[in-house]
């Protein structure tokens, strides 16, 4: 693959738990999300590697993908893979294929047939989690225990990767071991984000994602990848 | 059980193809066979430490192999009764001696590829089946590093897939396989064979039961006496079949045969010595099978991506059950056994059986090529393709394979048909061209909106599908719903109705 992207090399390394990389001071080793708003309020400048984020939706349909999306672009590049677990509807391929995912290393796990399908998702969220192929993670758990969270957690931290779960707002003032959490909502056309809690940072900002980076060049360059 | 030949011959170098007395025949190969007397046994399931395997003959029966070894082959079933009352008697699974052979023959492939093997069964009562496998090592003697590390290391592949043999060098296949029988030194030219041969006794040559009791009538014993009579008056008394193997043992005859080839597909099956009512204790047939698969796939340089797992049922309250069958996918072709184990083994604990099961049999029929060496450790793309691979089989095993599934776009107008759950082992990349802006998720099923939404941005139109019955004719749109919700709606131009079709997530 001729990935010329110089994110993918940073990408790869930075999703390494078994590489140590020198950072200033004691700011934990993250993943740019490519929304330059959130990176710069966040220490470390991105998503917590190895470590669950919870992303709290006062609605579904908000853009709360979105915001994932440059991260799922750049991992599936770098020859990494993604998955959604019980995702609420159908990740719709020409949206994604447009994006710039590199669709062949994107799963979609959809436990909904099984009996136990809430179990079944965090048991498979917590599988992929401990895969280093999987950079990332993103799982819809509106309910999710405190005992499992703990599980995903760990997975999480043996691997390194970046588990992205997506909760209820509902669910905002209850105990939690996330590193990250963001509030998510929209204010008119935009998507307003509010850090809620992020560890080694300080909360309490409130702010708008802006539009994430340019992706035409990402485009051409996943279409050669394609062909 | 497995001494093998002292190897003092051997390291004199060997003579190479139409050099010196090798001109007579079609080359100097170097054969090695292995003499398998324990295989009927071992070709079993897990036979217990009184199990003994006989083999009959109208209404005689007789022991050929023992699990103790504490009574003689070819000992009369009766008679060993009496010493041993608690004897567990099993006939004899040919099917499954064969396939042990072919199992054999697999991992034989990994030293040589003209590969041969042969059932001689015996011609009397109480006499004993021979098993014999050969395999050119001429060619690979240099590469393994001599004769006895080549031995070493057949011998501990054989003992890896449960089977002891004794071992046998000559520069023909059937002195390989007499001096495999009587244990001897290796020879290493056509020269060295005749002293060779000489000392061995009858009883390891592979004759009729008839030419061997003319020639001990004739107070004959060994092989270089019956070799030293005159050729015509021997022919006359021993016929010609029998001249002609005496030839190809002396290498005076070539010894034409068809090598081994795997054959296309895999088939096997194991009978249980008892019923298994508990599927946990499927993981030893299944352990034995793949490992037999494994040995296979290896042979064939290949792997698999299709399995197929099938249990017989007894026969219970009287009803015959029907075999209960599992099928299985792996995201990527394999022949990584304990992957393979650990997916099979899911699958089983799954299924549900309709009475105890008496065999497993394992098909596998659809083979590729796996796409990384699994040894490459500089390829870090492949090595995560690969891990990524490992935990999507261990998911569809449990989730089931429909649960799993990766998003590929499809060339068509209707959003609903521009893209497919693909399965997570196909391996076409979708190639089309990118439409227009579309949300992130798409519904399952578009959803009847009560009032018209708030529009926001253009209409696009999409007409389409009106020749193959799924006819669309819609106007779609961004729309604003509750609580900051931004849907993608339209209006079917039908019925007038207006459907939410996705979210801008």
């Amino acid at each position: 693959m001729s990935t010329s992207s110089p994110l993918s090399l940073e990408a790869s390394l930075a999703a390494r738990s078994d590489v140590w990389r020198g950072v200033h001071g004691a700011r934990p080793p993250t993943e740019a999300s490519g929304i330059a708003s959130l990176d710069t309020r966040l220490p470390g400048g991105g998503w917590p590697l190895g470590a669950l984020s919870e992303l709290l939706l006062e609605a579904s349909g908000i853009g709360e993908l979105q915001l994932a999306l440059p991260l799922l672009v750049r991992l599936t590049q770098a020859g990494r893979h993604v998955a959604f677990v019980a995702a609420p509807q159908l990740p719709y391929a020409p949206a994604l294929a447009r994006a710039g995912l590199v669709l062949t290393r994107t799963l979609v796990v959809d436990p909904q047939t099984s009996d136990e399908a809430a179990n079944e998702a965090i048991g498979a969220a917590e599988q992929l989690l401990r895969t280093p192929a999987y950079g990332a993670v993103l799982a819809w758990m509106p309910n999710l225990r405190e005992a499992d969270a703990r599980r995903l957690q760990l997975a999480a931290e043996s691997s390194g990767n970046i588990g992205l779960i997506y909760r209820p707002a509902r669910v905002a003032g209850s105990a939690n071991i996330a590193a990250l959490r963001l509030k998510l909502a929209r204010r008119e056309t935009r998507l307003e984000i509010e850090i809620l809690k992020v560890r080694g940072g300080r909360s309490g900002a409130r702010f708008f994602a802006d539009e994430p980076a340019p992706l035409r060049a990402v485009i051409s360059v996943d279409r050669r990848d394609a062909a | 059980m497995n001494r093998r030949p002292p190897t003092s011959s051997i390291d004199a170098p060997l003579p190479r193809a139409g050099e010196g007395i090798c001109r007579k025949v079609a080359a100097a190969s170097l054969w090695l066979a292995a003499h398998l007397p324990r295989l009927p046994l071992e070709a079993l399931l897990q036979p217990p430490a009184n199990a003994a395997v006989t083999d009959s003959r109208g209404s005689r029966r007789w022991i050929i192999a023992t699990a103790d070894n504490t009574l003689a082959a070819g000992l009369d079933l009766g008679l060993a009764r009496v010493r041993r009352p608690a004897l567990l008697a099993l006939e004899r699974q040919p099917l499954r001696e064969r396939q042990s052979l072919e199992t054999l023959a697999c991992a034989a492939y990994g030293f040589g590829d003209r590969i041969s093997f042969r059932v001689d069964e015996a011609g009397h009562d109480f006499g004993l089946p021979r098993f014999t496998l050969w395999l050119e090592i001429g060619a690979s003697l240099k590469l393994f590093g001599g004769l006895q590390t080549l031995l070493d290391k057949i011998d501990r592949e054989f003992a890896a897939l449960g089977h002891s043999a004794s071992f046998g060098v000559a520069p023909t296949l059937e002195a390989a396989a007499a001096i495999a029988r009587a244990n001897t030194r290796a020879v290493a030219t056509l020269e060295e064979l005749p002293d060779a041969l000489a000392g061995l006794p009858l009883s390891v040559l592979t004759l009729p039961t008839d030419v061997l009791n003319l020639l001990a009538d004739s107070g004959l014993t060994h092989t270089g006496e019956v070799l030293a009579l005159p050729r015509d008056a021997l022919g006359k008394r021993v016929g010609q079949a029998t001249m002609n193997y005496l030839d190809r043992l002396t290498g005076a005859a070539t010894d034409a045969r068809r090598w081994y080839r795997p054959p296309a597909r895999f088939a096997r099956r194991l009978n249980f010595l008892d019923e298994i009512e508990d599927s946990e204790r499927l993981a030893f047939p299944l352990r034995r099978l793949l490992g037999e698969l494994a040995c296979y796939l290896r042979a064939r340089a290949t792997g698999v991506q299709r399995l197929r797992l099938e249990l017989a049922h007894v026969r219970a309250d009287g009803v015959d059950h029907p075999p209960t069958a599992i099928e299985f996918n792996f995201s990527a072709a394999t022949r990584d056994e304990a992957l393979m184990l650990r997916v099979a083994r899911e699958k089983l604990a799954r299924a549900t059986m309709p009475a105890p099961a008496r065999s497993l049999t394992l098909l596998a029929e659809h083979f590729a090529v796996p796409t990384s060496s699994q040894h490459d450790l500089f390829d870090t793309r492949m090595h995560t393709d690969e891990e990524a691979a490992a935990v999507i089989d261990r998911l569809s095993a449990r989730l089931g394979e429909q649960a799993l599934w990766r998003p590929q776009c499809v060339e068509d107008h209707r959003p609903e048909r521009a893209w497919r759950a693909a399965a997570v082992y196909e391996v076409t990349p979708s190639t089309t061209t990118l439409p227009r802006a579309r949300p992130n998720f798409l519904l399952r099923r578009p959803q009847r909106l009560q009032r018209p939404p708030p529009i926001v941005g253009d209409v696009e139109r999409i007409e389409s599908g009106w020749w193959d019955g799924a006819d669309a004719r819609r106007d779609y749109f961004v729309c604003e719903l509750e609580r900051g919700t931004r849907g993608w709606a339209y209006v079917d131009r039908r019925d007038g109705q207006i459907y939410l079709h996705g979210l801008w997530a």
